[in-house]
């Protein structure tokens, strides 16, 4: 069965008024991504420095305390099922889930390129 | 014919971007010089960014009056004996060392926007072609009738950290059973929304851990309601209770004067009595700001949302609390986002560095008790000119203690985490 383009007009919008309405807006939550997807496009190595910054304030590096782990030099696809997974909600951690719920494939993708790369 | 300036003359023409777009390099010969004032969470992030993202393509000065920095986060947990002064304290040595950033000792006076030069207070100035501007705030004592910098000295606010916060302890240390904590809390916008609330949980923590059964603190607040209020309400009556008694403004009727050294807070509807006061004031951005006419009538700085650039001056980055950052709360985590987006721009501007869109986020891990560990955050992003929240999370009061714990242990990563983030 095909949903006619109306009725997916009036979800996205329906989408968009009910995440205005809590006042929050969201625009990646709905791509769906598999681990596959995410590590098959094509990564901007600049834009996963910069996105990193963000997972840096944490994810320092090198950390004696294991509440955070240390994902500097993880491999890409480890990266990217975890983030995946918070995103899709079946990791728990209210932090990670929102950090996730704001990112899409090119975000994961140059993330988990920039951190693999780490030492 | 009077000169124009950079800026006059690139308005007049209406080439500011265009302006901007062209690299540094192609302008000029020697090093871009790009230029820190304040050390704190957002200043020395932006030096570290700058200077660790430029891979040295650009000069890094830091200018901040202390050799060491006191962070106000977790300054609560000293408080509650949870951790040492010299924990929270950190030095900027390894930005000089392993980043190349030149730390001067000094204090910022004034800014000459149009000659782009900053005056210090030994009289020596300090040139720049891009400046972060990261003072942190300034407070407003006489907000509080009858509080001043000296009563200070006696009814600590311990808002900057440093030796304020170490007296507001000693004092503490001197308490007695049976002796009285009466805290005043300031009016909205401030640094650290649930900073005051966390601490007068950790003087609670303090009470218990001491036996001190008969001592109570009691919150006088301007505001209506709190930042994570049904958690600490409910936190306090776990922990502590009967112990901490917040009183709205609906209730007191509004501080008419404090008396630092009869140790009371009168109000309308009645005067209170504390062996200890602890009163923090209305908060404005740090001196430095309002100098160089970069803060509005808030007494805080607009910026651009994408950049976290000065709406007053193209040249000039404005991070942290001193800023006005949409729906962003006043927070370390707050300034260390922003501070990334700064770098980033102010690379774009000097180097040939690409630009994104602004991403900041935010979390504020509160401690109420032992292994009580709450938090709030949010993502954030730059939507029709303003920074606005894109996602955003709490604490929920219906978690299990094991939960708890996880958030408490979290938070002592994450300050393991952005301390090195900010200091290296």
């Amino acid at each position: 069965m095909t949903i006619k383009n109306s009725t997916k007009i009036a979800i996205a919008v329906f989408s968009v008024l009910y995440c205005l309405g809590h006042g929050t807006v969201s625009v990646f939550a709905t791509e769906k991504l598999t681990v596959e997807n995410v590590l098959s496009a094509d990564v901007d190595a600049d834009y996963g420095e910069y996105l990193a910054g963000e997972c840096m304030t944490c994810h320092t590096g090198k950390n004696t305390n294991a509440s955070i782990p240390d994902i500097h030099g993880k491999d890409p696809g480890y990266i990217v099922s975890a983030l995946i997974e918070y995103r899709n909600k079946t990791r728990k951690n209210e932090t990670m889930r929102s950090i996730t719920s704001v990112m899409g494939k090119d975000e994961i993708a140059a993330l988990a390129a920039y951190f693999s790369s780490l030492e | 014919m009077k000169k124009l300036s950079r800026r006059q003359f690139n308005l007049a023409l209406g080439v500011g971007a265009a302006a901007l777009a062209t690299p540094f390099a192609a302008r000029a010969q020697s090093k871009p010089r790009v230029v820190v004032i304040g050390g704190g969470a957002g200043g020395a992030t932006a030096a570290r960014y700058v200077a660790k993202n430029g891979k040295g393509t650009v000069d890094v000065t830091l200018i901040e009056e202390s050799p060491t920095y006191t962070t106000c986060f977790f300054s609560n947990l000293y408080l509650g004996d949870v951790r040492s002064f010299d924990s929270i304290t950190h030095s900027y040595a390894t930005l000089a060392s392993d980043y190349g950033i030149s730390v001067v000792n000094g204090y910022a006076m004034e800014i000459d926007r149009g000659g782009k030069t900053i005056k210090l207070k030994d009289g020596s100035s300090v040139a720049y072609d891009r400046l972060v501007v990261a003072p942190g705030i300034d407070l407003i004592y006489d907000s509080v009738p009858g509080y001043s910098e000296e009563a200070a000295k006696i009814a600590p606010h311990a808002w900057q950290a440093g030796p304020q916060t170490q007296l507001l302890k000693e004092k503490m240390n001197t308490l007695q059973n049976g002796d009285n904590i009466v805290m005043v809390t300031p009016p909205n916008p401030y640094r650290c929304p649930p900073g005051p609330y966390e601490r007068a949980s950790m003087m609670a923590h303090y009470f218990k851990a001491k036996g001190m059964t008969d001592s109570t603190i009691t919150i006088l607040d301007p505001k209506p309601k709190f930042s994570k209020q049904g958690l600490f309400t409910a936190g306090w009556e776990q922990h502590y209770n009967g112990v901490i008694e917040w009183i709205s403004p609906e209730v007191h009727g509004g501080i008419v004067s404090v008396d630092a050294e009869a140790g009371t807070v009168e109000t309308d509807l009645d005067t209170f009595e504390g062996k200890l006061l602890n009163i923090i004031p209305k908060q404005t951005a740090g001196a430095i700001a309002h100098a160089a006419e970069l803060t509005d009538d808030s007494g805080f700085c607009q910026i651009d949302s994408e950049s976290m650039r000065s709406t007053v001056d193209e040249n000039i980055f404005v991070i942290g609390d001193a800023s006005v950052a949409g729906a962003m709360p006043k927070s370390g985590f707050s300034a260390n986002s922003q501070a990334k987006v700064a770098a980033m721009h102010i690379l774009g501007d000097l180097t040939d560095a690409k630009t994104f869109p602004a991403k900041y986020a935010n979390t504020c891990w509160s401690m109420i008790g032992t292994d009580d560990g709450v938090k709030v955050g949010a993502q954030y992003a730059s939507v029709e000119g303003k920074i606005a929240s894109t996602s955003k999370f709490i604490s929920q009061s219906d978690e299990d203690a094991a939960t708890r714990k996880t958030t408490f242990e979290e938070s002592l990563g994450w300050y393991e985490g952005i301390t090195k983030d900010i200091f290296g």
